[in-house]
């Protein structure tokens, strides 16, 4: 229920000033009455004493000469006065006339000596004479009546009065001060400010005190109007801008992607899922899940690299191999992290499988012999070194070394030129590649050098059963040319790898010395190192 | 001529004397029983309180046209038109009557001779002594 107190000023208002002028009224109706009532009283009182004066000088006379029938004339005179209840006047002692009611039967508060008046007659020739006396008893009723009756006049006209000034305030409260603000209330409710509207001045207070109201309003609507407007546009802008940045992100080749301090992603774009792959419920960006959890299947080394950034506080960066899934190649990632403020880091991540792929051949094509395709002497240290960590890796590891060194290669290179001598070394590459098992080693290591590394193989029987065979195989004769072949030997010296404190640098040494001493004992023969069990 | 102004000056001081110097008596029948009067017994009897003599005796109070305003001035302090206009409230009420007016002092002291309760005022020097003086009235 709508309550117009509440709502409405003018109702408000009105109310509060009929209240005021109703209890002001009242006060100042009772106190305006009882002022009267007294003033009334006195009055009447006073009229009454003058009414004695008026008759004192015959009421004198007729005491003087205990006259009755001019008492009795006396007495007349006075009861001829509605406000007079009982006359007596008594000479001597002496009831000299009495009219009225008996003196004696008025009621004790009618006697009281305030209300009932007796008045001392003096001797008309002496004034120290008293010769007798008038009793003059008040009509109570009448007394009170006329009082009232004046009373209520006065309070009335004051009512009267009060009320007109309290309806006069009413409406020109109304018509000056609530109108014109209700009026202004109503038409700013109204006010559709975006479209240019204003407040009307109200009629007639174009220069008072609710047109400068009103005006003030204006003004301040058209500020934040103004305002609101510019906000709009920069708003617009920065959409425009923003949108233009999603897009750039979300389009980028390059993976971006930020977490928070906790680790949580914040957000990604569409390069950094797809390089990772991301499940696609993970492309909402809501309850985005840990990083290193979406990662985990292809990166164990994410946790790390986070630690890492985070201590150092600085980008660091890390190539990451995603493995191949059915259906998709293997790719090589570089992710850099950078911290960036409130502990958040900022991922970049980059596709580099093709780099790596150049990389990798790149470094193979360093380590292979062009001419025989076999690994060469930057590709041999390389596997030299990989199986001599992995024996100190695993103590009980060993592998045999044998160092191949070419018999009679340089008079096919002399006789038959260079083509020939190439042709016979592609062939004797391939006949040692047959003379070994699969999983061991040959290359080229220098002109007519060869190494092999025979792995987990060091008893002496079994390494001088593959020696046999590669001599045998680097025997077979080689047809260089229609109608011509050539054979070559095979001088072998062995060393096999014990472990211990041993380097490559000296197991290739032990192996060098071993086939020299084979050499000087005479073609195709071999020899094994003196540490290697002799 | 200078010896006479003195003279009419004394002269006209004893006149003026003389007449502010007039003793009003009041006087009685020397058989009426009374030798004096009071002065508030005379104001009583001349204003009609009073219809008898201290001794008794109906009183008959009269009045002198020449003297009467200055009897009463003596007597009440009272001029004459309030003199008057008592009586009328009297007249009016019926109760009574103002003394009878006599013409001069001799026909006062001829009606008081011959009246036993009749009692009046002259100057002093009119009484005789067929009348008794009962109150004197000093100026």
């Amino acid at each position: 229920m709508i309550n117009p107190l509440r709502t409405s000023i003018a109702v408000r208002s009105v109310t509060v000033l009929l209240l005021i002028v109703g209890v002001v009224g009242l006060t100042f109706f009772g106190l305006s009455y009882r002022l009267a009532e007294q003033q009334e009283e006195d009055d009447e009182h006073t009229r009454l004493v003058e009414l004695l004066d008026t008759v004192e000088r015959t009421a004198s006379v007729a005491c003087f000469l205990s006259d009755k029938a001019l008492a009795d004339e006396v007495a007349r005179g006075l009861m001829m006065n509605r406000t007079v209840k009982a006359v007596a006047i008594t000479a001597g002692g002496n009831l000299l006339a009495h009219r009225g009611d008996s003196i004696d039967a008025f009621p004790e508060r009618d006697r009281a000596p305030g209300f009932m008046l007796v008045r001392a007659i003096k001797s008309p020739f002496s004034p120290a004479e008293t010769v007798g006396e008038v009793v003059l008893v008040p009509n109570a009723a009448e007394i009170r009546r006329k009082v009232v009756d004046a009373a209520w006049l006065t309070g009335r006209l004051l009512l009267l009065q009060i009320i007109f000034t309290g309806f006069g305030v009413v409406l020109i409260v109304v018509t000056f001060i609530t109108r014109p603000i209700a009026a202004v209330s109503a038409r700013l409710h109204e006010m559709r400010p975006e479209i240019g509207q204003k407040i009307e001045v109200p009629r007639g207070n174009r220069s008072d005190e609710i047109g400068q109201l009103v005006h003030d309003v204006n003004s301040l609507v058209d500020y934040l109007v103004n305002i609101l407007k510019e906000e709009r546009d920069l708003h617009t802008q920065l959409g425009i801008e923003e949108r233009k940045f999603r897009a750039i992100f979300e389009h980028a080749h390059t993976g971006i992607f930020l977490l928070d301090a906790s680790g949580q992603l914040v957000s990604f774009n569409g390069a950094c899922g797809r390089f990772f792959r991301f499940p696609d419920a993970a492309a909402g960006d809501v309850a985005l899940p840990a990083f290193v959890d979406l990662v985990d299947q292809h990166w164990k080394g994410a946790p790390a690299l986070i630690a890492r950034a985070v201590a150092e506080g600085s980008a660091v960066d890390q190539d990451v191999k995603v493995p191949a899934r059915p259906g998709i190649a293997a790719r090589w990632l570089n992710v850099v992290l950078t911290p960036v403020e409130d502990g958040r880091l900022q991922g970049v991540v980059n596709d580099i499988t093709e780099l790596k792929r150049s990389e990798e051949a790149a470094l193979a094509l360093a380590a292979t012999d062009p001419l025989t395709g076999l690994p060469n002497r930057l590709g041999f240290d390389r596997r030299l070194e990989k199986m001599i960590d992995d024996c100190h890796a695993d103590a009980r590891q060993r592998f045999t070394l044998l160092m191949v060194d070419l018999d009679w290669f340089k008079q096919i290179n002399d006789n038959h030129g260079h083509q020939a001598g190439d042709l016979v070394l592609v062939c004797t590459a391939r006949a040692l590649e047959k003379a070994v098992r699969k999983t061991d080693f040959v290359a080229r290591v220098g002109g007519d050098e060869f190494v092999l590394l025979l792995g987990a193989t060091h008893e002496r029987a079994a390494i001088e059963a593959v020696i046999r065979k590669v001599i045998a195989g680097a025997g077979q004769p080689i047809s260089i040319s229609p109608g011509i072949s050539a054979t070559i030997g095979a001088s072998v010296g062995a060393a096999v790898f014990e472990g211990g404190a041993m380097t490559g640098a000296q197991l290739l040494r032990d192996a060098d010395e071993a086939m020299y001493k084979a050499k000087a004992a005479g073609r195709n023969g071999f020899r094994f190192a003196r540490s290697s069990g002799g | 001529m200078p010896r006479l102004l003195p003279a009419a000056v004394a002269c006209l001081l004893m006149l003026a004397s003389a007449r502010a110097g007039a003793e009003l008596v009041v006087i009685a029948n020397p058989a009426s029983g009374i030798d004096r009067l009071t002065r508030d017994e005379a104001i009583n009897i001349f204003m009609g309180r009073y219809k008898k003599l201290p001794s008794g005796i109906a009183a008959l109070p009269v009045d002198e046209g020449v003297e009467k305003a200055d009897f009463y001035r003596a007597l009440v302090g009272k001029e004459l038109p309030e003199i008057q206009s008592y009586w009328a409230r009297l007249v009016f009420s019926g109760q009574g009557s103002p003394p009878r007016v006599m013409d001069d002092a001799r026909q006062v002291i001829e009606t008081v001779a011959n009246n036993k309760g009749a009692i009046g005022y002259v100057d002093r020097k009119n009484v005789t002594s067929r009348v008794r003086i009962i109150l004197a009235l000093p100026p």
